[in-house]
């Protein structure tokens, strides 16, 4: 196992028996090492696909039961299943009962929506009530069926009202509205009866929702009230009631999904590999990648598990198929948040350098430097540890930031922003700046350096030699940025003479005729030579930006004294008074807003100074097949 | 901040987009042209996405959402520019007429369900909306019923559409009304986005959009009158507002109508204008489907309806879009040429793709120029 770069990846071939198909997958599966590919160079010898219809049903049994446990609320945890197949048949068995299940989950969702409704429309007739006796309106009028007249009650989106006006008038019709609530609005529709069969599908093209006019609406108000109150109580009954239907689901169902949530992991172990299966008559062929130090194991599963022989062939992955390489990356658990900081950026390719630890290594180091403080970097280590159950996986990076910015607190002499209190290892950044912005760039130089050798690193193990060699970031690459460094060296000396142009333009040749050649798909010369000179200017320019990017690390770790004297000052001018407060709410300041922008800053310089130098980022992980790793209900469909 | 200011990357990036459109001249000259040559004349246009699938296929008919989603994805690649290129409202307004498309997603997932289409099938036909997409594809695929996929609709950003729908179809169970529910719905809701914008911005966009909701406006108003028999009142309410030429007055006046022939004379001066100056071009094309002159046709066919309304809603959209080049134009630091940009460059993807569909199919360039509405 390196820690530099992904593990070494093995492309196997197997051949099995056609009837071994579903117990092989949950072996596969159950080995956790193999991820399956799509088969090459097998079409003609095997035509035929497998598993389509095995794949159809698995794929409707697990939609239904991703909507039943989510809709049941389900959070019973599943064993991890024993090693046994599940037939056809039984999938589609399972697939029936679980429509049936996701059926009576419908029903009550329909049941409790309707209930919603009525309750709603409960609670607008209440509304509705006190505003026509507001109104003093006959409301057993709206119930009397006039021969010439039609008269409907009912409630329409808002937005629906002007529109809705206006078409009914075409039909002569009246609209009224007397009531609003929210998006809702309550109207009052009137017109000629023989025109009823023109305007019902209007109505209902405009989400006319005609409100029930109860008996009691043409009695007394009071009576009507009370009618409403009653009718109330017999919907509050009826929402305990769906309340209790709904535990009773939960307890009934629960139990059978969670059991049948064995049966479905073994199934998707067939159902996803099913499709990467090749087969003619009774023999099949499987392909996929395994990590070469975890072959054995695989193999041991498959001839542990299976009576028939199968035949295993495996090769190292050839030049054109590193793109499709997956890659395998294992690091210490303490490493994970630094991991996903890397990811961000990308996935390190299969023969790509892993910039895991280097990445660490410097984002600790340099946030260090920026943010040295003894107090400040307690106070990180004490947040992580405050943290550690709500924000497990990043304890590790507040403890490793916290630590270093304590380290470096200590070498300045800083605690709580107080600069002569503590006598310092090595010195306070505001005592020699120059020195501080010298060594600064002197990381920078380093590192850049470090991170071309690195880029023509990469280029090598992908055997990109041309790249490597000629390429801007490659050993010309490097050549320039040299010849950049020893041409500013001697400015700065006053010795350059013009033969040292010379200097800077050999690499900035070399590097102009390889672009040349590159750009050939650019017919027209002259706009083939501007292009490589913006480019050969913009490369240049990159070298010497990035350089100077990092005397950002020098003015963090004088802005931090700077910062500390500002708040000393403040404290000041309180005349002793606020002093404590102001030094604690100043510290405070300091720890947030410093150390935020501090961290940001630390991996601005990581991903465009460094990882666009030497890292592509555009590999894949590496993802076995597994039988328990992901609960089902995480699982794409 | 001056308009300038403002929309000088906006300008500069349609300047540079809207070298790869064609006259109108040249789109006819496309017609004659071998696939050879055409593949030339097309490398050039951005095109070569498109293009290179094809060669790639031997020069074949690739399956129709292939095809489709090849030149979507052109156009999405440049809404995509021009959504980056301006800011909040604006940037709301140019989304939400990017959904058009996804909408049509949404119909295809319904009618699906509705015919009980495999999850394969329907994904086939399916638009590739790349990063605007918003949709829950796969959920909506597993759904069970289309009270489902309006359930799921209502946590989308298509909560207002879905919801209004879910109201139709509880109450009529039919899929016209949802499907009628949703343009409206969508259109409404782009009309609003319209209002939200500052009024230098809603002014010279106002009348390319009205002109645009004109023709789907008349086109909606005879299909829902003359080919599903709708009442007049109910054709109203399915129209939308925003309208450059036809006002509520004359939608009202023309939802009463019960044959093309009696649109004339309701309609506002300019658009009768227009449909007459194409009338006579209206007429030959007309007779070659039909044999059937729109004028003579005292209680038109059904079929002869369906051609003929066709046919208005390619002058229409002729109409909108020599006022769209009029704004490419004449305009300047404004989302009016952007948008007058995008109207255009849709067109002309159509029928770019009409005529190598087409050419692939041999077919002959009569029907080809009929195809890509050439020749109004």
């Amino acid at each position: 196992m390196s820690f530099f770069h992904p593990e070494s990846m093995h492309r196997v071939s197997l051949f099995f028996r056609f009837d071994d198909a579903p117990l092989l997958s949950v072996i596969l599966a159950k080995s956790g090492v193999f991820e399956a590919c799509h088969a090459e160079g097998v079409d003609d010898s095997f035509p035929e696909r497998q598993g389509v219809a095995y794949r159809r049903i698995f794929q409707h049994a697990l939609s239904n039961w991703q909507k039943i446990n989510h809709f049941l609320a389900l959070t019973a945890e599943h064993s991890v299943p024993s090693k046994r197949t599940i037939s056809k048949t039984e999938l589609l068995n399972m697939d029936h009962r679980l429509a049936e299940m996701w059926k009576r989950c419908l029903q009550y969702r329909e049941d409790k929506r309707h209930l919603d409704k009525q309750l709603e429309t409960n609670r607008r007739l209440f509304k509705a009530l006190t505003h026509f006796h507001q109104l003093d309106f006959n409301l057993s009028d709206l119930k009397d069926h006039f021969v010439h007249l039609d008269v409907r009650l009912g409630i329409i989106p808002s937005g629906h009202l002007n529109r809705l006006r206006q078409a009914l008038s075409i039909e002569g019709y009246h609209l009224s509205n007397y009531l609003k609530e929210g998006e809702k609005i309550h109207i009052i529709v009137a017109g000629v009866r023989s025109n009823t069969d023109m305007i019902q599908p209007l109505l209902e093209s405009a989400a006319f929702h005609p409100l029930a006019v109860p008996r009691e609406f043409s009695e007394h108000p009071k009576v009507i009230y009370q009618h409403l109150q009653e009718q109330e109580h017999e919907l509050q009954q009826k929402k305990q009631f769906l309340q209790t239907t709904f535990v009773q689901l939960q307890e009934e169902l629960g139990p059978k999904i969670v059991a049948m949530t064995e049966s479905l992991l073994l199934a998707r172990s067939y159902a996803l590999l099913s499709q990467y299966m090749c087969r003619k008559g009774q023999l099949m062929t499987l392909q996929g990648w395994v990590p070469e130090r975890k072959k054995q194991h695989l193999q041991a599963c498959i001839e542990n598990g299976l009576i028939h022989p199968v035949v295993i062939k495996e090769r190292s992955p050839r030049n054109d198929e590193y793109q499709q390489t997956p890659s395998y990356v294992k690091h210490p658990q303490w490493l994970t948040p630094f991991t996903a900081l890397v990811n961000n950026y990308g996935v390190p390719g299969y023969r790509e350098f892993e910039p895991t630890w280097l990445f660490t290594i410097s984002y600790i180091l340099m946030f260090g430097i920026m943010f040295g403080d003894v107090g400040h970097g307690l106070g990180i280590v004490c947040l992580g540890l405050v943290l550690r159950h709500k924000l497990p996986k990043f304890f590790s990076f507040f403890m490793a930031i916290g630590l270093s910015s304590t380290f470096f607190g200590f070498l300045y002499g800083s605690i709580f922003a107080f600069e002569h209190e503590l006598p310092a290892l090595w010195m306070s950044p505001m005592h020699d700046p120059m020195l501080m912005l010298v060594l600064a760039l002197g990381w920078g130089v380093s590192f850049i350096i470090l991170l071309n050798l690195l880029s023509i690193y990469n280029r090598y193990r992908q055997r990109d030699f041309s790249e490597a060699i000629w390429g801007s970031k490659g050993i010309c690459g490097l050549w320039l940025y040299l010849s950049i460094l020893f041409t500013l060296l001697l400015l700065a000396q006053s010795q350059f003479q013009t033969y040292h142009l010379g200097i800077l333009l050999l690499p900035i040749l070399a590097i102009s005729i390889f672009k040349w050649q590159k750009g050939q798909s650019i017919k027209s010369y002259a706009e083939r030579l501007l292009v490589i000179m913006i480019e050969t200017y913009e490369i240049v320019i990159n070298y010497l930006s990035h350089t100077i990017s990092f005397l950002r690390v020098a003015a963090f770790t004088l802005n931090h004294s700077a910062l500390a004297i500002a708040l000393f000052t403040l404290a000041d001018m309180t005349n002793g008074a606020g002093y404590g407060v102001v030094v604690i709410l100043g510290n405070l300041f300091i720890l947030v807003l410093e150390g935020a922008i501090v961290g940001i800053q630390v991996l601005r310089l990581e991903y465009y100074e460094g990882f666009s130098r030497y890292f592509k980022g555009n590999g894949f992980p590496f993802n076995p097949i597994q039988l328990s790793a992901k609960p089902l209900a995480d699982i794409k469909k | 901040m001056s308009r300038m200011a403002r929309y000088s990357y906006l300008n500069t990036l349609i300047a540079i987009l809207a070298q790869s459109l064609f006259s109108p001249r040249q789109i006819s000259q496309l017609l004659p042209q071998s696939l050879q040559q055409l593949s030339e004349t097309l490398q050039n246009r951005g095109l070569a996405n498109v293009l290179e699938p094809l060669s790639q296929a031997g020069n074949r008919l690739l399956p129709a959402g292939n095809m489709d989603n090849l030149f979507l994805s052109v156009l999405l690649n440049e809404c995509r520019s021009i959504t980056r290129a301006v800011s909040g409202k604006e940037q709301v307004f140019f989304k939400d007429w990017v959904r058009r498309f996804e909408l049509q997603n949404i119909k295809t997932i319904l009618r699906g369900k509705s015919l009980n289409h495999s999850v394969e099938k329907i994904r086939n036909e399916l638009t590739h909306m790349d990063s605007f997409s918003v949709l829950p594809i796969d959920e909506l695929l597993h759904c069970d019923d289309i009270n489902e996929i309006l359930a799921l609709l209502n946590k989308t950003p298509y909560a207002a559409i879905a919801g209004y729908s879910q109201l139709h179809y509880e109450q009529k169970q039919d899929l016209f009304s949802v499907e009628a529910s949703i343009n409206w719905q969508y259109y409404n809701g782009l009309e609003k986005k319209l209002r939200l914008l500052a009024s230098n911005d809603k002014n010279q966009i106002q009348p390319l959009f009205g002109a645009f909701i004109d023709q789907i406006n008349l086109t909606w108003l005879l299909r829902y009158r003359l080919i599903y028999k709708l009442s007049a009142s109910h054709t109203y309410f399915l129209l939308v507002p925003g309208g450059r030429y036809l006002k509520p007055a004359q939608l009202m006046a023309l939802s009463r109508v019960d044959s093309l022939t009696q649109i004339f004379p309701i309609l506002p001066e300019n658009l009768r204008q227009q449909l007459r100056c194409d009338k006579s071009k209206l007429q030959q094309l007309t007779q070659k489907q039909s044999n059937q002159p729109l004028e003579a046709s005292t209680k038109p066919q059904p079929s002869a309806e369906v051609d003929n309304i066709l046919l208005i809603e390619q002058c229409l959209e002729s109409h909108y879009l020599q006022q769209a080049y009029q704004v490419l134009k004449m305009q300047s630091f404004s989302l009016a040429k952007a948008f007058a940009y995008l109207l255009i460059r849709e067109k002309q993807l159509f029928q770019i793709h009409a005529l190598l569909k087409g050419k692939l199919l041999n077919l002959a360039d009569a029907q080809i120029a009929l195809a890509m509405g050439e020749g109004l």
